[in-house]
């Protein structure tokens, strides 16, 4: 300090003396306390800090800058540069306060017009509110009045000419019936090939919206033919104008482009039809009653086949399938084991079951299930995956079917998860959205019963024996043997059965890419199926069962156009290549209504298992995946191997599948690149083309958006227990240590413990020991349970000392009960597309979330680089003048 | 009489079968909880008093029936 | 009007326990109920909140109507006619039970009858709407004399509805579990239903109350409603 002093003195003597000639002591002394001031407290460069007193002598003979005045000076500049920062002396802050200075200047920013602003933003708001309401409001009261007018109309007609008319023997007339179909058909034809001019097509088009619309909220079968009937009349009058209207001869690459999409749409098209008729009757199948006497039952062999999966998860499984309500001398229970383990053995052996292996693991399950048939001898046998726990049910729901028509060979009950599979984990949708397999167990199977179509899933299923005998055995030749075999036994002359009451569940896939392993199998098995055993020919199938497995098969086939469908837009972007050769009017006026009527006739069908576009993220996300697969299957069938699918494995950190999802973030990244693109040329290039320009980004908007929520979904949350908990609802006691009993309500589960609910809270702590009372029908259990944590009016129970009479007791009074999954689409209520939309946009932002947040370390510099320089100039821009408070 | 609830079965546990009939139709009296008849003979030949009184009781008693429907 | 004997196949089953609580969830349930003492014990009016030193009961009038001045209400509504401190008058009881039919005609009356457990109920003239419950513990000795009462069950003369009724159930013993087990296979006339053991219907006494008024959280209060709902349905099956 004092060397500096020192130092300083001398310049400062100097420079003190030479002023002293001009200015007065007072000034000089002014000058260098406020010098020293600038250079040190604020830190400015020597030469301004001592040209600034300069500066300031000079602005006091102007104004009177006293203490107060220069306070409210610098409140005011802080007022209208609020985002100026300390020092105020450098390049940015020159060019914010340019800026600001500009903005003020030209824009009214004073405290009044700011508080006016803000009353007309305010206005406005509750214009557009208030006008939502009203629309909101006529479309209820819109929606209510045609539902009355329908309703009208089908009362008068019930009453007495539609009753007459329905039964007349007129209709017995089996040519009368044909003409019928046949005008019926005519008229649709008429439809859809007349070439309408382009106000005939929007005239047409709003009358089939009109009817549309007024029939959102009628209810029943009539209403959905109806809407069915307009859905395909529009689609197929769609298909028909872009076969014969819309492609572009003379340009051979917008035609191959073209022809591409085109393609890809006739497939949606197929698929579009063929659903309808697949699921416009769902059977819904009650279970039949087995005969009093239960010595007359048969016998039923179950089997639980098993490779590589630990032996906590066969536990259970294997210990329900022991207490299934079935007279014990007529149910056998044998675990197959291909991975031969020892401890699997003496498990067996510790419950009194059997347990069988086999020299080879020749054809994975089928092989294995192959062999069990050599020494067993059951009538039925019933199959179920390790993970999937029966319900004591199980049998007695299921086996009536066998006993009512001896012509089924098999009873399928649907696939049920207690655990939630990587769309539900890690979009945290779980109980909020239906889940993916919702759809093919809750409507697409029992729609498949109607037309003795249903086939074998693979588990949670009976099958009998002889049926099994006459076609050979489970099939070995595809990957997947069980649909393989169903097709076998319904071209041997027998009927298949589906019952859509979940009596079993099951672990989901634990992560995005072992779902996809899993769908990747379930593709190329399909495919093979197609080309070793075609069900589309040969004998011993009718014709609306060949449409199903069609369709079935179709599914596995959506890999290359959904791609086609994320790119198609793009080949106009890019290469303003006319790939749908039409005025912009008409092809607003095709595509439009068409998919809005699609999308509201799938939403009527579908809603309650599928909600609106949840299809296409789904689809996204495997069709990359399924793509190469099923293109090898179906050249050669034989390639390929069997991978099984990995249950019961644990994520234990927070991870971001990088390579799962480099598809997904490619196909981004070109749809993005295109938007930015196309932006340029709706600016820069030529106007006449704009139209469809417009749509063509539109377009490539929901496809970014699509993208973005499978993105999202290979972003894997963290599963933090090992055990799965299952949510429940059913009433127990629990009796404390004093002998007293209190009800309780056992409101989830898992294999070692209960949490539960009561409405009477104990006086218990932590580590208390409680005695669990619950019941399996009339007979009640007890269970040594301590507990492990209470809040509020929860209680957590772990439990102690399990034997494995009391393990297997635990397991009867909660997985295995007849109810215990019966609510399984209870919660959801039916799909309401606009919502969906909004649910499906807000996974898919955060889905880009994710990509930045857990983006690879290579990329993080880059990223960290640009959102720090997108911050700083956010902070040049001119800001509006708030408030400062001054800080003294 | 007719407004006095009728509680069907022991109210520990709401019974499942009960449900499961409720919500998809059949009756419940069809549905036939097994029993465990092993377990009844080990229980009896577990404890010679029972043992005993099962011996003296088989040449007089009514029909067993093994497997009886819910009631 | 219903008749319900309730006896126990041994003394300290939990008989008159069992009765106080019926009662007391009958007559929640807006049915009348009447309760009558047939046990020198004389403890039902203990249940049901009579004063200790009040000693008199129907055994100690010659007749019922001078006895009906004995009938007493306890809080919930339930009337009852304690025994008195006559044990001789146990042997003409039948006059009591002639008498009680006078009492109520109406189709939701209940009359409860507490007797002691080494009666013989052929003693009481039992018609085919009377039903007989007999309560027991899952424990070895009831299974014997269940097993007895069934062989004179099967020689009787008269016609009533027999039952019998597990009390004081403990699903933690294995001897119960497994008893309890084997009885509702084995044992026609097993109730579809078991009254648990819990402390608060001995505690209960001790707070001269019943165990549904103190604790209606309970299991035992649960049990108690199961029971009603239970009899309700044998005597409607028995009416249809």
């Amino acid at each position: 300090m004092k060397a500096n002093r020192s130092r300083m003195s001398f310049a400062e003597k100097t420079i003190r003396v030479l002023l002293s000639l001009f200015f007065s002591k007072l000034l000089v002394r002014f000058i260098f306390l406020k010098f020293h001031s600038y250079f040190n407290q604020h830190k400015m460069s020597a030469i301004a800090a001592f040209c600034l007193p300069f500066l300031l002598l000079f602005l006091s003979l102007f104004f009177k800058l006293d203490k107060n005045k220069k306070r409210k000076l610098k409140s005011r500049l802080r007022y209208f540069y609020p985002h100026v920062t300390l020092p105020v002396f450098t390049i940015s802050n020159c060019v914010r306060i340019i800026l600001q200075t500009s903005y003020l200047a030209f824009f009214r920013t004073n405290k009044a017009s700011l508080g006016e602003l803000k009353a007309e933003r305010a206005k406005t708001w509750q214009d557009i509110k208030r006008s939502v309401r009203v629309i909101r409001l006529v479309d209820k009261k819109l929606v209510k009045a045609f539902k009355h007018a329908w309703f009208i109309g089908k009362k008068k007609s019930q009453q007495a000419n539609y009753k007459r008319i329905s039964e007349a023997n007129v209709w017995q007339s089996q040519i009368l019936k044909v003409a019928f179909i046949m005008l019926l058909f005519f008229a649709v034809a008429v439809f859809v090939t007349v070439p309408f001019s382009v106000e005939a097509q929007a005239v047409f088009i709003s009358l089939i919206l009109i009817v549309a619309y007024s029939l959102r909220r009628v209810e029943g079968q009539i209403a959905t033919i109806t809407m069915i009937t307009l859905s395909v009349t529009t689609s197929t009058r769609y298909l028909w104008w872009r076969y014969t209207e819309t492609l572009n001869w003379d340009d051979p690459l917008a035609l191959t482009l073209g022809i591409g999409l085109l393609l890809a749409e006739t497939y949606a098209w197929l698929v579009l039809i063929l659903g309808f008729f697949q699921t416009i009757n769902p059977l819904n199948r009650k279970p039949v009653q087995l005969p009093a006497d239960s010595s007359l039952w048969p016998s039923v062999d179950i089997y639980i086949p098993t490779y590589n999966e630990p032996l906590s998860v066969v536990k259970p499984t294997a210990i329900a399938a022991q207490s299934i309500d079935w007279p014990a001398d007529k149910l056998n229970i044998y675990i197959l084991d291909d991975g031969k383990r020892p401890e699997f053995a003496e498990f067996a052996k510790q419950i009194g079951i059997g347990y069988l292996t086999r020299p080879n693991n020749n054809h994975a399950k089928a092989g294995n299930m192959n062999h069990a048939m050599t020494l067993t001898d059951g009538d039925y046998i019933a199959i179920f995956d390790c993970d999937h726990i029966p319900a004591r049910s199980f049998l007695q729901v299921t086996m009536g079917q066998f006993i009512k028509d001896e012509k089924v060979c098999l009873v399928q009950t649907p696939h049920h998860f207690f655990s939630a599979d990587p769309f539900e984990r890690n979009l945290n949708n779980q109980g909020k959205i239906p889940n993916e397999n919702m759809l093919f167990y809750g409507l697409i199977q029992d729609g498949n019963d109607m037309w003795d179509a249903t086939f074998f899933c693979g588990s949670c299923a009976v099958l009998k024996r002889e049926a099994l005998d006459k076609i050979g055995g489970f099939a070995v030749e595809t990957v997947t043997e069980d649909a393989h075999t169903a097709l076998r036994m319904q071209r041997a002359g027998y009927k298949t059965t589906y019952i859509n009451i979940p009596q079993a569940a099951g672990l989901a896939t634990d992560s995005l890419s072992a779902h996809v392993g899993q769908r990747i199998r379930w593709a190329r098995g399909m495919a093979q199926i197609f080309r070793l055993d075609n069900p589309l020919l040969g004998k011993g199938l009718n014709l609306a069962q060949r449409m199903c497995y069609l369709n079935a098969m179709l599914h596995f086939l959506s890999g290359i156009p959904r791609i086609v469908f994320l790119t198609a837009p793009l080949a106009l972007i890019y290469f303003n290549a006319a790939i749908i050769y039409a005025p912009f009017l008409a092809i607003f006026l095709y595509i439009v209504p068409t998919l809005l009527q699609v999308k509201i006739t799938n939403s009527r069908i579908q809603g309650k298992y599928r909600y609106s576009f949840w299809g296409e993220v789904y689809e996204s996300v495997l069709a990359w995946y399924i793509l190469k697969p099923t293109t090898v299957a179906l050249i050669n069938p034989n390639k390929g191997k069997f991978n099984v699918t990995e249950k019961g494995g644990l994520n234990d950190t927070e991870r971001y599948d990088w390579i799962i999802s480099k598809p997904y973030i490619f196909l981004l990244l070109i749809n993005v690149v295109g938007m930015g693109y196309g932006i340029l040329r709706l600016f820069f290039g030529d106007t006449s083309q704009i139209g469809v320009l417009l749509i063509s980004m539109l377009w490539a908007s929901y496809n970014i958006i699509i993208l973005g929520a499978a993105v999202a979904v290979a972003a894997e949350a963290k599963q933090i227990r090992s055990s799965h908990r299952v949510n429940a609802n059913f009433p127990a006691a629990i009796r404390l240590a004093n002998g007293h009993t209190i009800k309780v309500k056992i409101t989830d589960y898992s294999d070692s413990g209960v949490g539960i609910e009561t409405q009477h809270i104990p006086t218990c702590r932590v580590n208390d020991k409680v005695e669990l009372l619950m019941s399996r029908g009339l007979k009640q259990y007890s269970f040594a349970t301590y507990i492990c944590n209470t809040r509020d009016k929860q209680i957590g129970l772990t439990l102690r000392d399990l034997d494995i009479e009391k393990q297997k007791a635990f397991i009867q009074c909660t997985f295995s009960r007849a109810d215990a999954w019966l609510d399984w689409q209870e919660n959801f209520k039916h799909d309401k597309p606009s919502y969906s939309f909004s649910n499906v946009l807000k996974v898919s932002l955060r889905g880009f979330k994710n990509l930045i947040f857990h983006a690879p370390n290579e990329l993080k510099p880059l990223i960290e680089f640009s959102s720090r320089a997108i911050e700083f100039i956010a902070t040049l821009l001119p800001t509006k003048p708030k408030k400062v408070f001054e800080t003294l | 009489m007719t407004n006095f609830a009728v509680k069907k079965s022991s109210i520990l546990t709401d019974y499942d079968i009960d449900n499961l009939y409720r919500k998809f139709g059949g009756a419940n009296q069809s549905y036939i909880e097994i029993v465990n008849v092993m377990k009844n003979k080990s229980t009896i030949d577990k404890y010679p008093l029972l043992k005993d009184i099962s011996l003296s009781i088989t040449d007089t008693v009514k029909e067993h029936k093994i497997n009886k429907s819910t009631y | 009007m219903k008749r319900v004997f309730v006896k126990g196949i041994k003394g300290g089953t939990g008989t008159t326990s069992v009765v106080a609580n019926l009662a007391c969830v009958l007559k929640k349930s807006k049915e009348q109920v009447y309760v009558i003492d047939l046990d020198p014990k004389s403890d039902v009016g203990l249940h049901l909140g009579l004063a200790w030193a009040h000693e008199y009961g129907w055994s100690n009038y010659p007749t019922f109507n001078e006895a009906s001045c004995q009938f007493h209400q306890d809080s919930d509504g339930v009337i009852f006619l304690p025994f008195g401190s006559n044990s001789q008058a146990q042997f003409s009881s039948s006059r009591i039970i002639e008498g009680c039919k006078q009492i109520d005609n109406s189709d939701n009356a209940w009359l409860l009858f507490d007797c002691p457990a080494h009666i013989d109920v052929t003693q009481y003239s039992l018609n085919e709407d009377d039903i007989f419950l007999e309560v027991v513990n899952c424990d070895a000795i009831c299974h014997s004399l269940i097993y007895k009462r069934l062989q004179t069950l099967s020689q009787a003369a008269g016609q009533w509805q027999h039952y019998f009724l597990a009390n004081r159930y403990n699903s933690a013993s294995e001897l119960e579990f497994d008893l309890l087990q084997l009885w509702q296979s084995e044992i026609p006339l097993l109730a579809s239903l078991y009254i648990n053991k819990d402390e608060v219907i001995k505690e209960a006494t001790a707070f001269r109350n019943v165990a549904i008024n103190c604790a209606p959280y309970s299991v035992a209060n649960d049990d108690f409603e199961t029971l009603a709902g239970w009899l309700v349905s044998r005597v409607n099956q028995d009416e249809s």
